[in-house]
């Protein structure tokens, strides 16, 4: 798992939840990189797994709650750090028809060795995307996070359904749907 | 509070200089990225020139084969064409020198006498322009082979003035040959080749002198140990060639001038010939000429010394009136009508009757039923060759009665691979066409002698 998804994380966990918390499920979680996380690295996804996972134990948060506000946090990140993906897009679906063969195409320039999740996207009409997860780490949830933070950023009127195609959440079926103004 | 103040700002700093170097490695990344992209594209590039030029290089190679072959092809056929031509008019000219001689042999009419001498001399004429065209074609396909055995220089020289005195005598020239007591008797090399030189070149001082000399001397430019070079001269006091045609006159179908051919007649394929049979021995022939006052036809070529003691004896061809050949059995192997006739003719003078077969086949048939002293093998013939019954009456279980049986192949060609290439097949001996009546009873002389007929 990339580096930035760490190192966002943390740095939201410090804003909403305070040093003292982000400090504490750095050390309960006994991490092999020991939490010292750049973007440019790549980590062990299983030490997500337990940041989280301590997070919601802590803060009482249900996982897939943590998982679906990161998600939404990340995108904004996303916008801040990655402006130049935006330059062309100009509404939700548009840009997210682009995250196969574009966003995905430029990240491996970076990290050849990136393992990113697949988006299989139909698009039947002009306001209707169907995107269908696909990733062995089943974070369904915290896709469903990123695809809002993503309708949150181009602010239109958009519905997302969310469809488990199988009870572990390697493929999740999402349908958004633009309702003109 | 104001420490942790500080610690906080601190932390800030760290994160915004962590983020900073991100975007540096980022951004580094992606240029290494674009410019390895580039790097590929160039190579790619590059190798996709190699091998559009690897291409070219290839197809106009191939190009250049299928033209150097479809040249070399067409020089074939040329050579091809002309050699068969050669040979489909020597078959009936053989027929018509053949008769000739009869004719020349049995007639007692003066008149005829003298009509057939005429058709005799013109055959002859035609003869020899035919096979110069056969030689040039072998020369030029590269098929001329050269003899190395022993020979004597005297008898070359000899037999070449045998044959021109009467012509020189006929015109009240003087015909002389000097060889230089310095060169070896004996020599290495092909004297059959050394002979259609001369015959070339004293053949056209002859032609082209009227009055005055024609003279052959043959001297040493060079001698070492074991070979010299031989220098050799024919000088004439003929017409002369007139300075600007002395460079061409050795091309092939050049003469001095257009004019020469209606005059003197000939092919313009001599000169060019025997220039090529001088150089194709490692000799180098060349003329000094005035006009009007005479031509000096000069070669020099490298020889081998020969050695006495190893050349063969000349064969002596003797007649044996005393020997009988009537009772020779026979068998002629041809397959042309008018040469079996001819043969017939031939044969009847001796009183020999010969059987007769028109291929290589009815030849097997009949030795296999009988056995015969002699069989005379024409080469070319339909269903099949002279080759292959040769091979097959020498081969072991053939039903061939008598598989020693002595051959005599009949050849349109004189050429010295061929009759190195019948012997090689397992015949005796070898005559070629046209078939001159003393040539051939010699040699069945020479047989019946062998056998004891």
């Amino acid at each position: 798992m990339k580096g930035i998804v760490f190192t966002e994380f943390l740095e939201m966990v410090e804003d909403r939840f305070g040093f003292d918390i982000a400090d504490n499920i750095i050390s309960q979680s006994d991490l092999p990189s020991g939490g010292i996380y750049t973007a440019v690295g790549t980590y062990d996804h299983q030490e997500m797994v337990r940041l989280v996972v301590n997070l919601s134990a802590m803060s009482g948060i249900a996982v897939p709650d943590l998982l679906k506000a990161y998600g939404e946090h990340l995108f904004s990140r996303f916008v801040k750090g990655y402006h130049h993906f935006f330059a062309n897009a100009t509404s939700t679906l548009d840009f997210l028809a682009l995250i196969e063969n574009y966003i995905h195409v430029e990240v491996r320039k970076l990290y050849p060795d990136a393992e990113l999740p697949t988006f299989e996207t139909v698009r039947p009409a002009e306001n209707r995307l169907e995107m269908t997860y696909h990733s062995s780490r089943g974070l369904g949830d915290f896709a469903e996070g990123l695809l809002n933070g993503c309708i949150k950023h181009f602010q239109e009127n958009i519905s997302l359904h969310r469809e488990d195609i199988n009870p572990d959440r390697t493929i999740v079926k999402f349908t958004l749907i633009r309702i003109p103004d | 509070m104001d420490q942790l103040d500080s610690l906080k700002r601190i932390l800030q700093r760290e994160r915004a200089a962590r983020k900073a170097a991100e975007e540096v490695i980022e951004k580094k990344s992606l240029e290494l990225y674009l410019a390895n992209q580039e790097l590929m594209k160039l190579n790619e590039s590059l190798e996709e020139r190699i091998r559009e030029r690897t291409a070219e290089i290839e197809a106009s190679r191939q190009e250049l084969i299928l033209a150097k072959n479809k040249a070399e092809a067409a020089d074939r056929s040329k050579s091809e064409f002309l050699s068969n031509m050669s040979h489909e008019i020597r078959t009936p000219l053989n027929a018509v020198i053949g008769l000739t001689e009869l004719i020349v042999r049995d007639s007692q009419d003066a008149t005829a006498l003298e009509y057939a001498r005429s058709i005799q001399y013109s055959a002859e004429n035609l003869l020899v322009i035919i096979n110069e065209i056969l030689d040039f074609s072998k020369i030029e396909s590269g098929k001329l082979t050269f003899e190395r055995i022993n020979f004597p220089l005297a008898q070359v020289v000899e037999s070449l003035m045998t044959t021109y005195r009467p012509k020189a005598e006929s015109k009240n020239l003087s015909f002389r040959a000097i060889v230089d007591p310095e060169v070896p008797e004996y020599l290495m090399g092909d004297p059959v080749k050394l002979s259609q030189i001369l015959i070339n070149l004293v053949g056209n001082a002859l032609k082209f002198t009227a009055s005055g000399h024609v003279h052959l001397s043959i001297s040493l430019r060079e001698k070492a140990d074991d070979h010299t070079q031989v220098w050799i001269r024919v000088e004439d006091t003929g017409i002369g060639i007139p300075a600007d045609k002395l460079s061409r006159i050795f091309e092939s179908f050049e003469q001095a001038n257009s004019s020469t051919s209606r005059e003197f007649g000939g092919t313009g394929l001599g000169l060019a010939i025997t220039r090529r049979l001088v150089e194709l021995q490692g000799g180098k022939i060349w003329v000094e000429s005035e006009p009007g006052k005479g031509s000096c036809f000069q070669f020099v070529m490298p020889f081998d010394i020969g050695d006495k003691a190893l050349a063969n004896a000349p064969a002596a061809v003797a007649e044996h009136p005393e020997t009988d050949l009537s009772r020779m059995r026979i068998l002629l192997v041809e397959d042309l009508a008018m040469n079996q006739f001819l043969m017939k003719q031939v044969f009847r003078r001796k009183n020999i009757t010969a059987d007769i077969a028109s291929n290589g086949r009815e030849a097997l048939d009949k030795l296999r039923l009988q056995t015969y002293d002699v069989v005379l093998m024409d080469l070319h013939m339909p269903v099949m060759d002279g080759r292959e019954a040769t091979r097959i009456i020498r081969q072991p279980g053939s039903g061939i009665l008598d598989p020693e049986v002595f051959i005599i192949a009949l050849t349109a060609d004189a050429f010295q691979e061929t009759r190195r290439e019948v012997m090689e097949m397992g015949m005796n001996d070898f005559l070629s066409k046209p078939i001159r009546m003393d040539e051939l009873y010699g040699k069945l002389y020479e047989v019946a002698d062998l056998l004891n007929v």
